[in-house]
């Protein structure tokens, strides 16, 4: 994939607002179109991801911008709703049937533990409903299975905390020191509130369009849509909201959409310059070291003590701060990470700015078993 | 094959229990009911009609008591629509002969967890008049 340009980018700050998610998307979605410098009745297709507001939600925020009177619809798989809004409009482009798509994740989220994650009642009332269970489980299993520490799993909320610091869109920007992280109030053991994200609220869009489209307008069609694959559940899986998994077999969403990515790009963990990814909590981060390739399994809390992770590293993740430091609009996470992908491939981040960046990737994974893998390369010309 | 449990206890999830006695107490031993495909003896758990692996016919399956915690933790905050006062431990326990691994709570009259001990499933308390499936320790 090589001829879907990443036109425009816009954000709404995550955070708490007094705005309606209806407004929070147009703000989003008028500084995209903006930088693509297309008028709304020049789009082909509008595609919103949102998981918990109400009915034609796209529709309810086109309402405040424009009537084009064009096919709006709305996507949703949980946390990986708003990759589900590029793979989509990706096809579409490269199909021929779209020349300009605009994608808009938004979500305003309520406080506190995610509900709705796709468990049975019994689970609910049994008090076996709760997303940080597994991210407990899975956290332990990495300490247990690995040689990495509870001092780990803070020490990569220091770091992303660390990024946020000159990320006005972020909702927590002051850094966080492994004590603070570790004295925090237990969640799920090993899991303490610090090394969780919390659901919160904000929006981002991404206009693609075919690059001779972009070309044709005088545009900049530099950064390049080089994959995006979606994946569900295969048998072996695990995640929310599932009570069991096999003991044996298990396998990762995660892994299975990178090694599609990978190939569709053509390229190869080692070509990334910067990555984000849903560190949902700190053990998810460690654990999407080994699952996108970024190091051997074993190698995860090496990976992160020698710095590579971090901004100046070797291959640095979170850079924007990652969810624990931005909070988690669960329909806009994704696009919120294309959005930071685009400003370090346009080489726009600013103090965080990753040198000479070319290909970025972007995960996101979700209840429901949902993973999606995109990567952007930049200066294409 | 769904429990009936006599008392006026609520019980969680009842259909997936299997019940060792016509009306088990709180602390009583049970088993779970999950199924297993007729064609590739997968074992799957909550009960369901197909083989997620290979489509074949599911065929319920009592799974054996005894198992051992392969992970564990704890909710130290109310999570929303449950009744179960926190703090609780919850585990996930595999079963050897089905080869599956389950998420419950643990009985809170056990020892602390660790990796590796094997627990009994049993039948526990998750508020006053209501019980659902869990794992003893020893």
């Amino acid at each position: 994939m090589d001829r879907v340009a990443v036109a425009g980018v816009g954000i709404h700050p995550f955070g708490r607002f007094d705005r309606s998610y209806r407004q929070m998307g147009a703000i989003a979605a008028d500084e995209a179109m903006a930088e693509a410098g297309l008028a709304y009745d020049e789009l082909d297709f509008v595609v919103v991801a949102n998981v918990g507001a109400e009915m034609a939600k796209g529709q309810n925020v086109l309402e405040l911008l424009a009537r084009p009177g064009i096919p709006v619809l709305n996507v949703e798989a949980a946390c990986a709703s708003s990759a589900g809004t590029l793979w989509m409009a990706a096809q579409m482009i490269e199909g021929g049937r779209a020349k300009a798509v605009l994608c808009i994740g938004v979500e305003k989220a309520p406080r506190g533990f995610i509900g709705a994650a796709g468990f049975e009642q019994w689970q609910i009332e049994a008090g076996l409903g709760v997303t940080p269970i597994y991210f407990a489980l899975q956290a332990q299993e990495l300490l247990e299975q690995t040689d990495a520490t509870v001092e780990d799993l803070a020490d990569v909320s220091v770091k992303n905390h660390g990024h946020a610091a000159s990320n006005a869109n972020a909702m927590y920007r002051a850094p966080v020191s492994r004590e603070q992280v570790l004295a925090s109030r237990q969640v799920c053991p090993p899991l303490t509130l610090l090394m969780l994200c919390a659901p919160n609220e904000g929006a981002a869009a991404v206009v693609l369009m075919a690059d001779d489209e972009v070309e044709r307008r005088g545009g900049d069609a530099s950064v390049r849509l080089r994959s995006v694959r979606l994946v569900s559940r295969s048998p072996d899986d695990w995640f929310v909201p599932s009570p069991s998994f096999q003991t044996g077999s298990r396998t990762s969403l995660t892994a299975r959409a990178a090694a599609e990515a990978f190939d569709e790009a053509g390229i190869g963990p080692d070509d990334l310059d910067l990555v984000e990814c849903q560190d949902t909590d700190s053990g998810s981060e460690l654990v999407a070291y080994r699952d996108l390739g970024l190091c051997k399994p074993g190698d995860e809390a090496a990976l992160l003590r020698a710095g590579d992770t971090t901004l100046g590293g070797r291959i640095p993740v979170n850079v924007s701060g990652g969810l624990l430091s931005k909070g988690e609009p669960l329909g806009a996470s994704g696009l919120g990470q294309l959005h930071e992908l685009v400003l370090q491939l346009r080489g726009a981040a600013g103090p965080r700015q990753v040198d000479n960046a070319r290909f970025g990737l972007a995960h996101v994974m979700g209840a429901g078993h949902n993973a999606s893998v995109t990567i952007l390369e930049g200066g294409v010309r | 094959m769904t429990a009936s449990i006599d008392g006026g206890l609520r019980v969680l999830g009842a259909d997936l229990l299997a019940p060792t006695s016509a009306s088990p107490a709180i602390g009583e031993a049970i088993q779970l009911l999950a199924c297993r495909c007729a064609d590739c003896s997968r074992v799957e758990f909550p009960r369901r009609d197909r083989c997620p692996a290979c489509s074949g016919a599911m065929f319920p399956h009592v799974v054996a008591s005894e198992g051992s915690i392969r992970g564990f933790t704890q909710v130290t905050a109310a999570p929303p629509g449950a009744l179960i006062a926190p703090p609780y431990h919850v585990a996930i326990v595999a079963f050897a002969d089905e080869g599956i691994s389950i998420m419950g709570l643990l009985s809170p009259d056990g020892a602390e967890p660790w990796l590796g001990c094997l627990v009994t499933t049993v039948l526990v308390e998750v508020a006053p008049g209501v019980a659902t499936y869990g794992f003893r320790l020893g």
